[in-house]
């Protein structure tokens, strides 16, 4: 009970510090507005098919949403001072700590990529046939981006590296929870799934549970100096 | 695809195969080129052993001052 | 590992098998050219099945060095040694290079038999994503300066790199069929694994180039190491 305690307030108190610099927010959301106006015009000019759109819907998709987890959660260690580090290591456990930057940065980049899907439904219209799958894969595949990046962006910042470290540590790490994401967004545009869709499901789950579990084991050893 | 590709090969490569092989077996000149390779090999292996060896001072170099 | 290191007989062991697999691996005939010892004549593959001894260890040697510098990564975790810090360097920066062998040949051979030097095969895909990662743990290792840091956080990431890099491998060919032996339609590797013929080379150059790559891994190991003393002596 006492590390549930911990971790949500651990998760309050980032979101106040969050709210308190409107800036911090606002520029996340216009990082994805502005990426997802770039999409549109890139595709709106383009001779494309028809029956091509809802694949190009879901692989751009998954790709902003992956820069944009990429961003937010590197900003969520980057503007940690190395004092307030300090403060937090003597406060909370290294435990709670990376739990409750998943569960933020989660929150998070799962509030940016429904909106960004929404910027995607106005600019390249709704493909979206079945809703329940729809936000079942967003919330698997934002929650296993924010596991993954909250593990590469502490180890980035540790190092004391840009947020590019950060892509070129975590991306090749990415791209098997990315395929079968779109794999199983794309279920969302049909309104029966396919036959193998619980199989992606399952393989899904893994590519979050494995990376959670590593973190908790491995993160008390960057967290320490 | 890669199905289809493979099977419409097939029958081509049977025929070719075959004339190469007897060519192969022929001209008996494969020797060389194993020969070439195992100079190659043997070189490699010698030029390992001699780094070793350097190493092997060195350490001991370092560790006797 | 200091000791097996520096010791000879493995080393004299490699040559002997790489020998055999090389002169053997050229010499014995295909299948249907003449009678007793003979290669199977596979179609697509025909002559080019003696890749199978040179190509694919490339693939074992590599999974070899990044499996023993994962190892040491996790040993460093629990013993700050530097000693393990430099071998899991060492090994993963040698894998790296076996892994580059793996990928120009592979794709050498994939032109002759598939036609394209690259296919969306997920042996493929799962080698240049493993080169990728490994890539970016030295690019990692370069940007932090300081020694203990750089050696905890490169072994954490070590970790925790190999274990996704196992789960994908795992995955990925259930996804989509693979060109590769055994799947969509291609001769099963299980036909020519089991040939006897073949097994008799192949065992052996696979241990020979295992033995050869962790000789060079133990050559940059000792010479890494004599910086570091160096380094420490100049102090």
């Amino acid at each position: 009970m006492k590390f549930l305690n911990g971790i949500l307030a651990y998760v309050l108190l980032e979101f106040k510090l969050e709210f308190r610099s409107k800036f911090a927010l606002a520029s996340l959301l216009m990082y994805v507005l502005s990426t997802i106006y770039l999409v549109y015009f890139s595709l709106e000019y383009q001779a494309l098919k028809a029956d091509l759109l809802p694949a190009l819907w879901a692989v751009f998709f998954w790709l902003i949403t992956l820069f944009t987890t990429v961003n937010a959660t590197f900003r969520s260690f980057s503007k940690e001072g190395s004092s307030r580090m300090l403060f937090y290591y003597t406060l909370l456990d290294a435990k709670t700590f990376v739990l409750a930057k998943i569960f933020f940065n989660a929150i998070v980049s799962w509030v940016l990529s429904v909106v960004s899907a929404l910027m995607f439904i106005v600019v390249l219209g709704n493909p979206i046939q079945n809703l329940g799958i729809f936000f079942l894969s967003l919330s698997i595949g934002t929650l296993g981006y924010s596991i993954l990046f909250t593990y590469i962006s502490a180890i980035a910042a540790r190092s004391g590296a840009n947020a590019s470290l950060s892509v070129i540590l975590g991306f090749p790490l990415a791209i098997p929870l990315l395929t079968i994401i779109v794999k199983l967004f794309g279920e969302s545009f049909k309104t029966i799934p396919s036959s193998n869709f619980d199989n992606n499901l399952w393989i899904a789950l893994a590519f979050n549970f494995i990376p959670m579990l590593l973190s908790l084991v491995l993160f008390p050893y960057i967290w320490r100096d | 695809m890669a199905i289809s590709f493979i099977f419409s090969g097939l029958g081509l490569l049977a025929q070719e195969s075959g004339a190469y092989e007897s060519m192969l077996v022929k001209s008996n000149k494969m020797i060389a080129v194993v020969g070439v390779l195992a100079i190659i090999l043997l070189g490699i292996a010698v030029y390992l052993f001699s780094l070793d060896k350097k190493l092997k001072k060195l350490e001991e170099k370092i560790d006797s001052n | 590992m200091e000791k097996f290191l520096k010791q000879t007989w493995w080393k004299i062991l490699a040559i002997v098998f790489l020998l055999y697999a090389l002169i053997g691996g050229l010499l014995v005939p295909l299948a249907g050219t003449s009678s007793g010892l003979a290669f199977p004549n596979m179609p697509i593959l025909n002559e080019s099945i003696r890749n199978l001894l040179y190509h694919v260890p490339m693939w074992f040697s590599m999974v070899a060095l990044l499996l023993v510098s994962f190892i040491y990564s996790i040993q460093y975790l629990s013993n700050a040694n530097s000693t393990f810090d430099n071998y899991a360097n060492s090994f993963a920066q040698v894998g790296v290079f076996f892994g580059a062998l793996g990928i120009f040949t592979g794709m050498l051979w994939a032109k002759s038999t598939w036609g394209a030097f690259w296919t969306n095969d997920p042996k493929l895909n799962g080698a240049a994503i493993g080169m990728l990662i490994y890539i970016a743990y030295l690019i990692l290792r370069s940007t932090i300066e300081d020694e203990l840091k750089r050696a905890k956080i490169a072994a954490s990431y070590n970790i925790f790199a190999f274990i996704m890099y196992l789960a994908f491998i795992f995955v990925i060919p259930r996804l989509t069929d693979s060109l590769h032996p055994g799947n969509g339609g291609n001769p099963a590797f299980s036909s020519y694994d089991l040939d006897n013929t073949l097994r008799l080379f192949f065992y052996p150059a696979t241990i020979g180039w295992i033995l050869l790559s962790f000789w060079i891994a133990g050559v940059l190991s000792r010479t890494n190491a004599l910086n570091i003393k160096i380094d420490e002596k100049g102090e």
